[in-house]
């Protein structure tokens, strides 16, 4: 049937005016966050080289009046000894990163491995011995282990990642034997029997890929949490120590006069958020993606 | 039976120890021969996919003895030593497992197809494709990872990866249960022509259609033994026990059939 005539709206005819979902070139689910969080994290990165390059002043060392509030000449305003927080915040950027990631990659690696090799070991003895480890370490809050670790390393960003790779390895090797019980169970892995493959084909090619997708998706949203970790400790003295710029430090180094002033407070605070933030915009974005595409 | 390819004698299977053992397999003897297709049916649990690992090596039975060609599987410990592990393949029943989800149809394909001795990676591909398209799959679909592909087509890529080894025996368990209906003929029509040329089908199915369809002969599972087994035709036309005869009165449109017919 054609409708013809006076009448006849315009909006009637809508062959090619509304992009449909097919023809409409659609973004996966969590593109956008992911772009985002890209772009947040390149900015904190390169602003993290930039300010102590083209900065005129000295990290560590006193430049003028403390507690000068932010202005045209100090943009976040000096702190207690007088040092520009503007320039202090920017250099740590890659400490506090840095740390992290070490943090993160040793127990991510050590724990994958244990969990898969626990997997795949027939020995009932071993796996019940390191599991009782593994719940053992689990059992108990990752900051408080931590603090008892460097109470008795002594306090030191060195003694911050010893202490988290000797407990987060735990977390990572449950969530690597869990998986890889999973994936043994799996037509791939028996078909690998029946075809012949050889153990470290099955293993490196077909269980170890499949596992460590999970664990790397934990990894990255662990980043977050250790992050805050090492500000946390080093808050309370236990990691970076002064005149170090760190921002755990730094948030603590300014506290007892926040009433006078919250620059030396706030800023830190914020690059803390700005860093979270942007790691689990990534995080969320890397998952919704990958769920999009598997559904 | 003296060509028998698998004879499989008193073989049972228990799982966990004291009260709370099950018993999978109790005491079953079966025999396939050269080129013959052989159903197994049972309803779930019955302990038929545990039979099917057994024959594939993947599970050790407690006792009796698994021969192939003649010889125990069994040697030193392992089964299936040297030549005789690629002759028996085994498909498996969940089309999303039986795939690694990280690497490309024609990839797992190629991967059998070099492990099992094609020389060069332009060789192992062309053959890959080949079998590949002999299971219906295009060079296109070939390049997707199982994620973008149908439950039927990732149950051909997985007949194409067994078949890369070049078996004399294809086991297939429950091939056909978590696929639509017109990919399941399909499955079963590129069966029929493995058959035709000389492959030898174990099918384990609760699907009795199936079964009747593809297979000569039949053994009917149920809680770990067989309570029936003969031509596929004789149990289906003059089923002898009443759990078989339940079984076939359930095939769905059975009754609309023979109304019609």
């Amino acid at each position: 049937m054609t409708i013809t005539g006076a009448g006849t709206a315009d909006w009637f005819d809508v062959k090619g005016t509304v992009p449909t979902p097919k023809n409409a070139k659609r973004l996966k689910d969590g593109t956008i966050g992911l772009i985002t969080g890209l772009f947040l994290l390149v900015a904190l990165l390169v602003l993290g080289i930039v300010v102590p390059l083209l900065s005129p002043f000295e990290v560590e060392i006193s430049i003028d009046t403390p507690f000068l509030p932010p202005s045209g000449t100090y943009w976040f305003g000096t702190d207690g000894l007088g040092r520009d927080v503007f320039l202090r915040v920017f250099s740590a950027v890659y400490l506090d990163l840095g740390v992290a990631l070490i943090g993160v990659l040793i127990p991510f690696c050590l724990g994958t491995i244990v969990g898969i090799g626990l997997a795949v070991s027939r020995s009932k003895t071993l796996n019940a011995v390191a599991g009782s480890i593994i719940d053992g370490i689990n059992a108990f809050p990752l900051l408080v282990l931590a603090i008892a670790l460097i109470a008795l390393l002594g306090p030191g960003l060195q003694s911050v990642v010893v202490a988290l790779s000797v407990t987060n390895w735990a977390r990572y090797a449950r969530l690597a034997r869990t998986r890889a019980l999973v994936v043994k169970q799996q037509g791939y892995i028996e078909a690998t029997q029946t075809l012949g493959y050889s153990k470290p084909r099955t293993l490196f090619k077909h269980l170890v890929p499949n596992v460590s997708s999970e664990t790397t998706a934990y990894a990255l949203s662990d980043l977050i949490l250790v992050i805050l970790l090492i500000a946390g400790l080093s808050f309370l003295g236990l990691g970076a120590q002064p005149p170090t710029p760190e921002w755990g430090a730094m948030i603590s180094d300014g506290r007892p006069n926040f009433q006078v002033a919250w620059w030396p407070v706030i800023f830190p605070g914020l690059a803390l958020c700005w860093a979270g933030v942007s790691l689990s915009f990534i995080a969320e974005g890397l998952t919704r993606r990958e769920r999009d595409v598997k559904s | 039976m003296s060509d028998a390819l698998i004879e499989v004698r008193d073989v049972s299977v228990t799982f966990g120890s004291g009260s709370r053992a099950v018993r999978a397999v109790r005491q079953v003897s079966l025999h396939i021969e050269k080129g013959e297709a052989v159903g197994i049916v049972g309803e779930s649990g019955s302990g038929k996919s545990t039979l099917a690992r057994v024959l594939a090596g993947l599970q050790r039975p407690n006792s009796g003895e698994v021969r192939f060609a003649g010889e125990s599987i069994y040697q030193r410990g392992k089964a299936y030593r040297g030549e005789n592990r690629r002759l028996v393949q085994m498909v498996f029943q969940d089309p999303y497992g039986s795939l690694n989800p990280r690497i490309t149809a024609l990839s797992a394909v190629s991967e059998a197809v070099r492990v099992h001795g094609v020389g060069s990676r332009k060789d192992a591909i062309a053959k890959s494709l080949e079998l590949l398209g002999r299971m219906g799959i295009s060079e296109r679909d070939a390049g997707k990872k199982p994620r973008q592909l149908s439950g039927g087509q990732r149950q051909r890529v997985s007949v194409a990866r067994a078949l890369s080894a070049q078996p004399s025996v294809l086991l297939a368990d429950e091939p056909t249960s978590a696929i639509d209906q017109s990919a399941q003929a399909q499955l079963l029509n590129l069966f029929r022509g493995l058959l035709d040329g000389g492959l030898s089908i174990a099918l384990v199915s609760h699907d009795l259609g199936v079964i009747r369809y593809l297979t000569q002969r039949v053994y009917v599972m149920k809680d770990g033994e067989f309570v029936e087994s003969g031509l596929t035709v004789e149990v289906f036309d003059n089923p002898q026990q009443e759990y078989t005869k339940q079984l076939i009165a359930s095939i769905p449109g059975r009754e609309l059939h023979k109304a019609l017919s």
